[in-house]
């Protein structure tokens, strides 16, 4: 049988802020995913290797089993339906917060709980409609793929909702922050199989990472 | 979204057909399994792919209702639901048709339909086989199950088997020690099924849960692995008997199990709680390697038939058989002989005698040469009927 981890983590802030983690719990990534075209990267314990995809496939990757863990932020686990993890460990990486923000101008004279309807452009609709729905304010959602910020400052919708981390693209844009959904960090996710099938080296991995997080 | 440049015989997403040589395999798993079953004295109920949707879902919770797919008979006008599972059929059964304190052992086999499929892409059309037993509300009940259940997928051969057991009342008894309304309750049993432990801190803070149940909890996270899980549990959560009474119930089975079974690789999970909201006592799933999830399931479930007029114990398990097929290697059981077109009495004897002895014959519709050996080989023949001094003869392709 196969005891071998497959980890899959996307490039960019969270793989920047996990490697240190993994090195902490004693495994390095062989060659820096910054510089490599691999999608497959191995490490220097032969019996990990790590996958460097996009974040939102990360938790489909796990789903299925094609890898036994992944790091993914709790807005990409949230946003998607139908998954079927284990999410065991909290990494404390990632760290930001989903955020409803408007144009200044229209925040000056707003009151957050006096909204009925509101037009929403966010890249996360799940989260945005749940969150909505629980306050009982309808919701026009307008989906984009990118650069909400925009989407105010030319009229195709009145507030957006996204991940907010220092603020500062909000404030280039004119645009103030409302109200926190849910603060966001990344987690550390595993195939149900997998948690039985390789419960040994990934008790030992999630004990070592999390000796990582707490220190 | 529907293109108008799609094929209108494209199955719908979640559908496939299964073409003779899987149909082959599928037919031989099943047949062999129900019989298997009757040895134990679990008899084959045919129960209807339709039913009225508030007896399909029964019983069985808010886990059913979103796939379930749901037609409006308009014979009744009452809504019915397509079964999305045959366990709550087999509860019905049982309630209506057993007498009392009766012990009764049912087995199925078919097709169920899911509104949406349990993995994101995945079937919406499992071929369900299971085996459920009513009547016995002791470990001893879950035991017999859990043992046909092993052995169902040793007969499918599936290697390195892993069983994972687990009890409902663990997880459970620790969220009633918070002292909170069922949906809170559940709220909090949702984090657990994920083991999303960071959120059952969090829930426990804010819901002003003390420190001896935070720390419960921190217990329960860690109580995965071999038979000593279940000593770790008595010194940890001793100190709630509903907790006791199921670590007695798991060492029962365990210890059973290991002397049945002695190469099986056993696991206890006790934060394990899928499907929570139907069970009722012990869990079970069998992994084998190289798959994303379990390959057979089951447990408890005492209270289901209550909803329709009987509370009986019940206890049971399932699988599906159709990915199970797909890591078999294609099985030929029969052999298959190619014969010549023609109307010839004694080519039809010779063909009748084959077929009585248990071979696949085909008979061609084109007379004139006899077609080449490499081309009916590769058709799937084995062997073929030839005319010769001796009349009509079986020779063997490999021959040559």
């Amino acid at each position: 049988m196969n005891t071998g981890i497959t980890i899959a983590l996307s490039k960019g802030r969270i793989l920047q802020e996990a490697i240190p983690l993994f090195a902490g719990a004693g495994i390095e990534l062989a060659e820096d995913p910054d510089e490599s075209r691999k999608l497959i990267i191995p490490s220097t314990d032969p019996q990990v290797r790590f996958l460097v995809i996009r974040a939102s496939d990360v938790p489909t990757y796990v789903t299925w089993g094609a890898a036994d863990v992944g790091i993914a932020g709790k807005d990409v686990l949230l946003e998607q339906e139908g998954l079927d993890l284990y999410e065991p460990l909290d990494l404390r990486i990632g760290l930001c917060r989903m955020s409803v923000a408007e144009p200044a101008a229209l925040a000056a004279t707003d009151a957050p709980q006096r909204w009925e309807r509101v037009r929403i452009a966010t890249k996360y609709p799940h989260i945005t409609r749940e969150y909505f729905h629980g306050r009982g304010v309808q919701t026009e959602i307008i989906k984009l793929y990118g650069s909400m910020e925009l989407a105010p400052l030319v009229g195709l919708a009145d507030r957006i909702v996204d991940l907010v981390s220092s603020g500062r693209t909000l404030l280039e844009n004119g645009l103030v922050e409302v109200e926190e959904i849910m603060p966001i960090s990344s987690r550390l996710v595993v195939n149900r199989a997998a948690m039985k099938l390789k419960r040994r080296a990934i008790e030992q991995l999630i004990t070592q990472l999390e000796a990582q997080v707490r220190s | 979204m529907r293109s108008e440049n799609h094929p209108t015989w494209l199955l719908p997403s979640g559908f496939e057909d299964v073409l003779p040589a899987r149909t082959d395999a599928l037919e031989h798993c099943r047949r062999s399994l129900l019989d298997r079953y009757a040895l134990w004295g679990y008899r084959q109920v045919t129960p209807p792919l339709v039913e009225h949707l508030e007896s399909l879902l029964t019983g069985s919770g808010a886990d059913l209702d979103l796939q379930t797919w749901k037609l409006l008979d308009q014979d009744s006008g009452r809504l019915v639901g397509l079964r999305s599972d045959m366990t709550p059929q087999m509860a019905r059964i049982d309630a209506q048709t057993s007498a009392s304190g009766e012990i009764r052992r049912l087995a199925y086999a078919g097709t169920v339909l899911r509104a949406r499929p349990d993995l994101l892409g995945g079937s919406r059309a499992p071929f369900q086989v299971g085996a459920e037993l009513f009547g016995v509300a002791g470990p001893e009940g879950d035991l017999e199950v859990l043992s046909l259940m092993v052995e169902s997928l040793r007969h499918c051969q599936v290697p390195n088997l892993l069983l994972d057991i687990g009890h409902v009342s663990i997880p459970r008894a620790l969220a009633d020690a918070a002292g909170l309304a069922t949906t809170q309750r559940n709220d909090l049993l949702r984090h657990v099924e994920r083991k999303a432990w960071p959120d059952v801190r969090h829930w426990l803070q804010i819901h002003g849960a003390g420190q001896s149940l935070c720390a419960d909890f921190d217990a329960l996270a860690r109580l995965q692995g071999d038979h000593d899980v279940l000593s770790r549990a008595r010194q940890q959560l001793g100190h709630h008997p509903a907790i006791c009474k199921a670590l007695d119930d798991l060492h029962f089975v365990w210890e059973a199990l290991h002397l049945r079974y002695p190469d099986l690789d056993i696991q206890c999970d006790l934060s394990e709680i899928r499907g929570h909201l139907y069970h009722t006592g012990l869990l079970f799933s069998l992994f084998g390697p190289q798959r994303g999830e379990a390959l057979a399931r089951g447990g408890r479930y005492d209270d289901i038939g209550a909803a329709f007029g009987r509370r009986r114990p019940a206890t049971g398990f399932s699988l599906d058989l159709k990915p199970l097929l797909r890591d078999l290697p294609e099985s030929r059981r029969n052999q298959r002989i190619w014969a010549p077109a023609g109307s010839d009495q004694a080519l039809w004897k010779a063909i009748a005698e084959q077929r009585q002895q248990g071979h696949v014959v085909a008979q061609d519709f084109l007379a004139g040469e006899l077609p080449d050996e490499v081309q009916l080989k590769n058709r799937g023949f084995d062997a073929l009927l030839e005319h010769s001094s001796a009349g009509w003869v079986l020779r063997s392709l490999n021959a040559r």
